[in-house]
């Protein structure tokens, strides 16, 4: 792996002529983005699904600068023990950061967190009769972290792979041992179509009275709060502040971050799902 | 449309290197990876089926050649470094495909302040150690000839502290290949009144100027880009030094202006300019990306065709709502198509006037 960027490295602050620069131009109505992007563009991605033969599901996505990120999602069933903790551990969630210590849990307590939002209708999916269950493990890679924070790009593509996850459709009764359908054509989705999908989480900067979505590194920095905020479905599940920033939030603000980030998921969604159809 | 994705392009999918580079016994071939490689096209003697290495991987074992650069001696001979394995008679490189910048004495390059030490500061320019800037290699403000003293060693900090920008150039480079930095002349010093971009170090190529102004459109006044050698580039408002009324001499000029070159304040930038500078900024980085040599030319012509573009309302299929001046993904590689053919017709040109 390439070493990573010296200054991202040792957290180089920017100069304070180039923090000023940006939070005037941020600041601007019509706000200036130092790459001429609208307030809710995305920077363009390269994605792709179903990468992995081996794995139930998977998916791979590469962002603008230079992040990406491989997930992989296995299934294998598990028997209903009675220490255990329930349903709540029957997903398991891996991040690996290449290049990195294992043991930061913060990025996949993220993800794990929203993915476990109760009422989806997920664990519900993973019942086998009444002793056995599904396990699921979702491993994500990040091959090359992306400059700016790397949980937009982990959410998407874990709810990429997630979407083309599939398991093996259960032709026993209930009480017996699982029995399965070995024809894959007929394995199920582990989300079905019309049912609440996996959830995602965009990061939201605000500067002034502007807020802008997929924020760079520099509009991290030079941003007064950064929001992270996850969306299930056409809801906004939860919204919390990362580190980083300086001064409060409005309540304004918030309202109008929940109303934009609804309408900017559904695009994101609707461009997600069609990730390929298209070949 | 907020968000666009993609599926994987092939290989083919980026412009090829420029035709009219020096290297003229060349061709360029494309490898696995989408990188270019550049091979001699004169039949060689040893097999062409490695024109790429990696690592450890063995070269030749033959004791006729000699070991240059990239290469380390073991039991046969091994690369050490990713890239294209080239020879010159019996001396035996490899090119990496991708590196960070070496420095060379007189490149100009932008850098961050990493470190401040008690007589030096430590500059961040992308090479794989840090530039030395010392304290005795700067302008130091009230007249160019004065000695160091040691007020300025311990007001330090009010000249350049961590994560200030600078553009400077390289004076000498120490034994380990670090390099030496220095500013003192009124082009170089603290940057201001812009906005930074990183590009990958290959980007940008030694070339004849790399402080490069242009004339930016809707009456955005002067912008001025600083190419960095080393892939950092400083895109900002031109600024030009007040001389004092009553026309006085030009040593009385710099020593005005080295009271305010070590200011951290913006001037006033109007909001048509601050959008012009993000062009030429995105304008850089299209370039840097579809492979295309960074210069004033060219430079002013993807410029250009940027903005015929922008006029001429294109949008990506699907999408009316882009940004209009973004130059992410396609958009980009047409305005560099476009700025590339505007040079390709002016070199034509000139040639048929010569003629």
């Amino acid at each position: 792996m390439a070493p990573l960027q010296t200054s991202q490295q040792t957290g180089t602050p920017l100069s304070p002529a180039e923090l000023s620069y940006l939070h005037t131009s941020l600041t601007l109505t019509p706000p200036i983005r130092p790459d001429s992007r609208t307030p809710t563009q995305f920077r363009p991605l390269v994605a792709e699904s179903d990468i992995l033969p081996s794995t139930n599901g998977s998916a791979r996505m590469i962002w603008g600068d230079g992040g990406e990120c491989v997930v992989g999602v296995k299934a294998e069933v598990e028997r209903n023990s009675a220490t255990s903790v329930g349903p709540r551990d029957w997903i398991e969630i891996n991040v690996e950061v290449s290049g990195q210590r294992d043991d930061d849990a913060f990025l996949g307590m993220t993800v794990a967190e929203s993915l476990l939002v109760p009422g989806s209708g997920v664990l519900e999916r993973l019942v086998l009769g009444e002793r056995f269950h599904w396990k699921v493990f979702v491993d994500i890679l990040l091959l090359a972290p992306p400059l700016s924070h790397p949980a937009t790009l982990l959410t998407l593509t874990t709810y990429l792979a997630l979407r083309n996850t599939f398991l093996p459709k259960l032709i026993s009764e209930v009480v017996e041992d699982p029995v399965f359908d070995d024809d894959w054509d007929n394995a199920l989705p582990l989300y079905p179509v019309g049912k609440i999908p996996p959830p995602i989480t965009l990061l939201v900067v605000n500067v002034g009275e502007n807020i802008f979505f997929d924020p760079t590194r520099e509009e991290l920095s030079a941003g007064d709060v950064v929001l992270a905020v996850s969306i299930c479905g056409k809801k906004v599940v939860g919204v919390r502040t990362l580190e980083g920033g300086s001064g409060g939030v409005g309540r304004a603000v918030v309202k109008r971050v929940i109303k934009e980030s609804c309408e900017v998921a559904e695009e994101v969604f609707s461009n997600l799902n069609s990730v390929g159809e298209g070949d | 449309m907020p968000i666009s994705i993609l599926p994987p392009q092939p290989a083919q999918y980026l412009l090829p290197p420029d035709p009219d580079s020096d290297r003229e016994n060349e061709k360029v071939v494309l490898d696995e990876d989408g990188d270019f490689v550049r091979m001699i096209s004169t039949p060689r003697k040893r097999s062409k089926a490695i024109p790429i290495v990696t690592p450890g991987e063995i070269v030749t074992s033959d004791p006729q050649w000699m070991r240059g650069h990239g290469t380390c001696l073991m039991r046969g001979r091994d690369s050490a470094v990713d890239g294209d394995d080239s020879d010159v008679n019996k001396l035996l490189s490899v090119k990496p495909l991708r590196a960070r910048y070496t420095p060379e004495i007189g490149d100009l390059v932008v850098g961050r302040i990493a470190e401040v030490q008690s007589k030096r500061w430590k500059v961040d320019i992308n090479s794989t150690l840090m530039a030395h800037l010392l304290l005795s290699s700067i302008n130091l403000p009230g007249g160019i000839l004065r000695k160091r003293t040691s007020t300025d060693e311990l007001q330090i900090r009010s000249f350049f502290s961590e994560g200030d920008l600078l553009v400077a150039e390289v004076q000498s480079l120490f034994q380990d290949g670090a390099a030496s930095l220095h500013t003192r002349s009124l082009k170089y010093g603290k940057l201001r009144n812009g906005y930074f971009l990183k590009v990958k170090a290959g980007g940008i190529v030694r070339g004849k100027s790399h402080i490069v102004t242009l004339e930016a459109a809707n009456g955005a006044g002067e912008v001025d880009v600083i190419l960095g050698v080393n892939g950092y580039v400083w895109v900002s408002k031109k600024v030009t030094l007040q001389a004092p009324p009553g026309g006085e001499s030009i040593t009385r000029l710099e020593e005005e202006a080295s009271e305010a070159i070590y200011s951290n304040v913006n001037e006033d930038i109007a909001p048509v300019t601050r959008r012009e500078i993000a062009r030429v900024g995105n304008c850089v980085r299209a370039m840097v990306r579809w492979n295309v040599r960074v210069d004033e030319e060219v430079l002013n012509a993807v410029y250009l065709s940027a903005l015929e573009l922008e006029e001429m309302g294109f949008t990506e299929e699907g999408g009316s709502s882009n940004g209009p001046e973004c130059l992410e993904g396609e958009v980009g590689r047409r305005a560099v198509e476009a700025g590339m053919e505007r040079v390709r017709e002016a070199n034509s040109k000139a040639r048929g006037m010569v003629e």
